[in-house]
């Protein structure tokens, strides 16, 4: 009994069994990037597996940590976002390379820390799982290689106060949440929370205190102002890290916490709109000016934050359906993005618009995965990135949020534009560095995978979306 | 009223005072470590009131955690970094007071109609908040936060060393 149990938290343990090996390789001063990255995405890849199999609905430990088709769900993005994370960034350009073992033991163990998010069922536990994942984050920024004496430690300071600052406004909110409803359970707060929102005006003020602490790891204005500076603060491999996984952890909490308080209408529901239309239209118009290119991708970044609100303020299955899919075709398209930037810096230096300049003379492929992952951010036709904003978007339209989505059109008008001037820098632009770049074999792979994911989930949406499907319907139908 | 009411209200107001005097010279001393003592009296002014909301252990543990080990350390901080008369600059003029007094403001006046139109009367005591209790608690359903508790402190314990500790390795190459 005990034994079948433990079966259920497989991917957990994995995960943890990963980051205690890098802990020993670090004391053992293991530095074979080789042995580190075999080590990493076997790892990662037995952990997806589990994470596959243990597929079943069970609350474990007092009802704490709760394993079900969502959380299983988003572990399975996480840890595949992990696992395409590796894979595309084989070799740790940006990192001191006397650094390796610990960078990656930092990764798995705030990996540890999102898969604790997705499962737990109980506020204390939440808290203490962000904290996880939010620690070892704010440890991988400062691991840049020399080359940059001063901006990744700025960016790691200021990564770490804001994140400080915004748990706090979340533990106060949760004091507020207990207070009321005298019980830190979500079962609990399913039964007390939608009576106590009607009520009670404090109700509303914890509960959107509380989610602080989610929506800035999730990037939405305004509690975005860490994101720019962190990207380019951070070397490529750490910032697509911490663009991706750590915004579909808190994208579970979020989702999960807004269906069991059912705030389709009402005040909060409100909030959220408003941080959705500042997140997208201060994300867009802020990247319009950007030269530097992950610091473009992390207002676009504030701004899609926005959009998966928007998917989320539909508060149907269909709509937190698309949320999901959109949330999976966003970590591939950033995935994608990064990886250019990343096969652009044998050095990990940073990448703007100028150095795009004739890359399409200089590598074709890479000039091509750089226009498909944009024009799917941009969210154009054939890509993931159309099909999730329409389904996001139609899911909003059928609950009513006209101005919202109108909004959102709007927004998506305008962020084509920067996308579109990265696309022309690619194919238009002239520079007078003219060497070729080559592309080992398993890099082109990477690029055609990465080009065929972001295309063809695109086109054929159906088997993805029926994947998401039975989670975002356990959301809504939870208690 | 009871003699023993008027003396507990008084201490209470007191508390108050003390708490936020304790704050107002935190933010506003031009000598670091004077911040750093009024941030002391801040703590236990707030250990008062924890014994007004009926936990004593609570409060304990507030002064020996807060007024106790984090002052002693934010003490050696100060000392390390600074002579201990040194003047720092305070920023608390010019922009940023005019940026944070109305931050403060809006936030201050959105809680505080909150709590007086609705009043407190949903927030009910939580039952038994002797140590007993919160022993079984950490053990039984708090398991899993107690533990994760630990992780936590060992993953940002190695992160300070590595980031810190690390530096001659860094510069070695």
């Amino acid at each position: 009994m005990m034994f079948e149990k433990g079966f259920l938290i497989l991917p957990e343990i994995i995960v943890i069994g990963a980051a205690a090996f890098f802990f020993g390789a670090a004391m053992g001063k293991v530095r074979s990037a080789t042995i580190l990255l075999a080590a990493g995405s076997s790892a990662a890849l037995a952990a997806l597996g589990s994470a596959v199999a243990t597929f079943s609905r069970h609350g474990l430990l007092f009802g704490v940590y709760q394993i079900d088709v969502v959380s299983q769900t988003f572990k399975i993005i996480i840890l595949g976002g992990l696992l395409l994370i590796l894979l595309c960034t084989p070799r740790l350009r940006g990192i001191t390379s006397a650094f390796s073992a610990e960078y990656f033991l930092f990764l798995f163990s705030g990996c540890v820390g999102l898969c604790l998010m997705t499962s737990t069922a109980e506020l204390m536990t939440m808290i203490l799982s962000i904290e996880i994942a939010s620690y070892a984050f704010y440890v991988l920024v400062p691991l840049r290689s020399k080359r940059y004496e001063r901006e990744p430690f700025e960016a790691g300071i200021k990564y770490m106060f804001f994140g400080g600052a915004a748990t706090a406004l979340t533990l106060y909110g949760m004091s507020y949440l207990y207070g009321m409803a005298r019980s830190t359970y979500l079962s609990n707060l399913a039964r007390e929370l939608p009576v106590l929102l009607a009520a009670e005006p404090l109700a509303v003020i914890g509960l959107v205190l509380f989610l602080v602490g989610i929506c800035f790891k999730l990037g939405l204005a305004p509690l975005h102002y860490w994101m720019p500076d962190a990207f380019t603060g951070a070397a490529h491999e750490t910032a697509c890290a911490i663009a991706t996984l750590p915004k579909v952890a808190a994208l579970c909490l979020l989702l999960r916490i807004f269906a069991l308080a059912s705030t389709s209408d009402g005040t909060v529901a409100l909030v959220f709109g408003t941080m959705a239309v500042l997140s997208m239209s201060i994300g867009n118009l802020s990247a319009l000016g950007q030269r530097d290119i992950k610091r473009l991708l992390a207002y676009s970044g504030i701004a899609h934050a926005g959009y998966l609100v928007v998917g989320m303020l539909a508060s149907s299955s269909v709509g937190m359906a698309a949320v999901i899919y959109y949330a999976v075709g966003y970590v591939v398209m950033l995935v994608a993005c990064f990886f250019v930037l990343y096969q652009l810096a044998p050095h990990g230096e940073n990448i703007t618009i100028e150095d795009l300049h004739g890359l399409a003379r200089r590598s074709p492929l890479l000039a091509v995965t750089l226009t498909v992952a944009a024009i799917g951010l941009a969210g154009i036709p054939p890509t993931i990135g159309f099909t999730g904003k329409f389904l996001m978007f139609a899911a909003a339209l059928k609950h009513g949020w006209y101005i919202m989505v109108g909004f959102a059109i709007v927004n998506v008008c305008i962020a084509a534009f920067y996308y579109l001037r990265l696309i022309r820098a690619v194919y238009t632009g002239v520079s007078e560095r003219a060497e070729r770049i080559t592309l080992p074999f398993h890099t082109a792979v990477s690029a055609v995978s990465l080009i065929g994911a972001i295309v063809v989930a695109g086109i054929v949406p159906r088997p993805l979306f029926e994947n998401v499907l039975p989670a975002a319907t356990s959301l809504l139908a939870r208690f | 009223m009871s003699e023993y009411r008027i003396i507990a209200e008084v201490v209470f107001y007191l508390l108050i005072v003390l708490t936020v005097a304790g704050a107002v010279l935190a933010v506003t001393a031009r000598i670091l470590i004077h911040a750093v003592v009024g941030l002391a009296v801040t703590f236990l002014g707030v250990a008062g009131f924890y014994v007004y909301l009926g936990s004593p252990f609570l409060s304990m543990m507030q002064i020996l955690i807060y007024a106790g080990a984090i002052t002693i350390v934010l003490v050696f901080g100060t000392m390390i970094g600074y002579t201990p008369r040194q003047i720092v600059e305070t920023k608390i003029r010019d922009k940023n007071l005019r940026l944070a007094l109305p931050a403060c403001l809006v936030s201050g006046v959105v809680l505080c109609s909150a709590v007086v139109t609705a009043g407190l009367g949903t927030m009910r005591q939580s039952g038994d908040t002797g140590i007993a209790d919160i022993g079984k608690r950490l053990l039984y359903e708090f398991s899993l936060a107690f533990e994760l508790i630990s992780l936590l402190l060992l993953i940002a314990m190695v992160g300070a060393m590595v980031i810190v500790g690390g530096q001659e390795e860094r510069d070695a190459e």
